[in-house]
């Protein structure tokens, strides 16, 4: 049981970098770029076990379940701890699944994906961790990103997780969809560009978009 | 609160790509958190089992066989050894630690300077701060002076802020660590908008 778990964990370096830079003219040694520590994920991410499967898991309370959970969403909530709240980011991360954990039989999977579910957890404990330091939670999170439209009525944090869901439900299609469905919203082509420059036949570019946006709605719904 | 149903959404259409649209090829990064962070987890979740475990065996009638008075002591033990662990990984936070110290001079350095600065790394809790303590305040003229930490082979950097007084002491960012980033080095900023480092370095130091 307890003692036999071992969690593979991909363990990277803690990351940060807004100022990562190179030093071409400074007088010591020869200076190299490299690139930054952020982990760029694997395309297609969701791990090696279907989400179906970590998410029953999951809800069985098993300690293989919850490590199972940490496995395939861990990096989620804490990328999105770490671009929120980049002081407390390990600790919040930590509040995050210990919470879900004993409020698993609160999690529907009927309801949406378990990522949305830990994003709406993570989402609470970052702004508790400010305002029990007596702050506001930030109007912007400096990442490094210009958001220049915000929108309307929507919290900084919803946005940030926000962004960070479309990214992960996007992560979470088949790379056809994926791909037709970047080309419509990421990069703005109508539906009949796609088809040229996809050769994929328009009536199946209408329903890759149709079910990605059915897809992006479960992420983002069930974390509000 | 309603749950969302197909006819009363949460999210129109065209919310959904207006968020898909604001979306950069950063936010498809994501950062694996510490695995301190893990073991963490797992000291508590083990905690709090093994003392779900104790408490139903208190409420269940059993015989006392001695197998079972022995794996009660064990939970026990476990427990209580657990719990100490995780006391004492955190009852550290009200001392600061100093994880290393510099000395800092304008050895080798473009701009020369009488005053020299001692740095220490510190950490407190699970937050880091540079404490720079300067015999003066080297002369910058209309520019800034600016504390950063470096890598060894000065690839990557962090500003952690300006210098206004002799002494300061400036928070780190998150994962910076001062055997990562043992250089600390004072340059001489020009407000120009430009945040990479000038090149003017005046103080310099290796922590250790």
């Amino acid at each position: 049981m307890l003692r036999n778990m071992r969690l593979g964990a991909s363990v990277a370096r803690p990351p940060t970098n807004k100022k990562a830079m190179t030093l071409a003219s400074l007088s010591l040694a020869s200076a190299r770029s490299t690139p930054s520590r952020r982990l760029r994920s694997a395309i297609p991410t969701a791990g090696a076990a279907p989400g179906d499967a970590i998410e029953e898991a999951f809800r069985r309370g098993s300690e293989q379940g919850l490590a199972a959970a940490y496995e395939a969403h861990g990096a989620l909530v804490h990328t999105l701890c770490a671009r929120a709240h980049p002081r407390a980011a390990a600790d919040i991360t930590q509040e995050v699944f210990l919470a879900s954990w004993k409020a698993r039989d609160r999690f529907d999977p009927s309801r949406g994906p378990l990522a949305a579910w830990l994003v709406g957890i993570a989402k609470n404990k970052i702004v508790d961790a400010y305002r029990k330091d007596g702050r506001r939670v930030p109007e912007a999170f400096d990442d490094g990103s210009r958001v220049e439209r915000v929108p309307e009525g929507r919290a900084p944090i919803d946005q940030l997780a926000d962004r960070m869901l479309v990214t992960e439900a996007l992560m979470s299609l088949p790379e056809r969809p994926r791909k037709i469905v970047q080309l419509a919203f990421l990069d703005g082509l109508t539906h009949e560009q796609i088809a040229e420059t996809t050769d994929v036949p328009l009536g199946t570019v209408k329903s890759d978009i149709r079910r990605g946006l059915a897809r992006l709605r479960r992420y983002l719904e069930s974390a509000s | 609160m309603n749950p969302p149903t197909w006819d009363n959404p949460m999210f129109s259409d065209d919310e959904i790509a207006e968020t898909a649209r604001l979306i950069r090829p950063h936010d498809f990064d994501r950062i694996a958190p510490p695995a301190q962070v893990w073991n963490n987890i797992l000291a508590e979740v083990e905690v709090e089992v093994a003392s779900q475990e104790a408490f139903a065996r208190r409420n269940s009638r059993r015989r006392f066989t001695p197998a079972r008075i022995l794996s009660a002591a064990a939970v026990t033990l476990l427990v209580v050894a657990l719990a100490v662990a995780v006391a004492t990984t955190r009852s550290n936070d009200p001392s600061i630690i100093e994880v290393a110290a510099a000395s800092m001079t304008d050895e080798g350095l473009p701009v020369s300077t009488t005053a020299t600065a001692d740095a220490r790394f510190v950490c407190e809790d699970d937050e880091c701060f540079v404490e720079v303590d300067l015999t003066a305040l080297p002369d910058a003229g209309r520019d800034n002076l600016e504390l950063w930490v470096i890598n060894r082979d000065v690839s990557e950097m962090f500003s952690l802020g300006s210098i206004t007084q002799d002494d300061g002491r400036f928070a780190v960012p998150y994962g910076v660590t001062a055997n990562d980033y043992p250089i600390v080095d004072i340059s001489i900023e020009p407000d120009d908008g430009d945040a990479t480092h000038s090149g003017q370095s005046v103080l310099r130091g290796v922590l250790g």
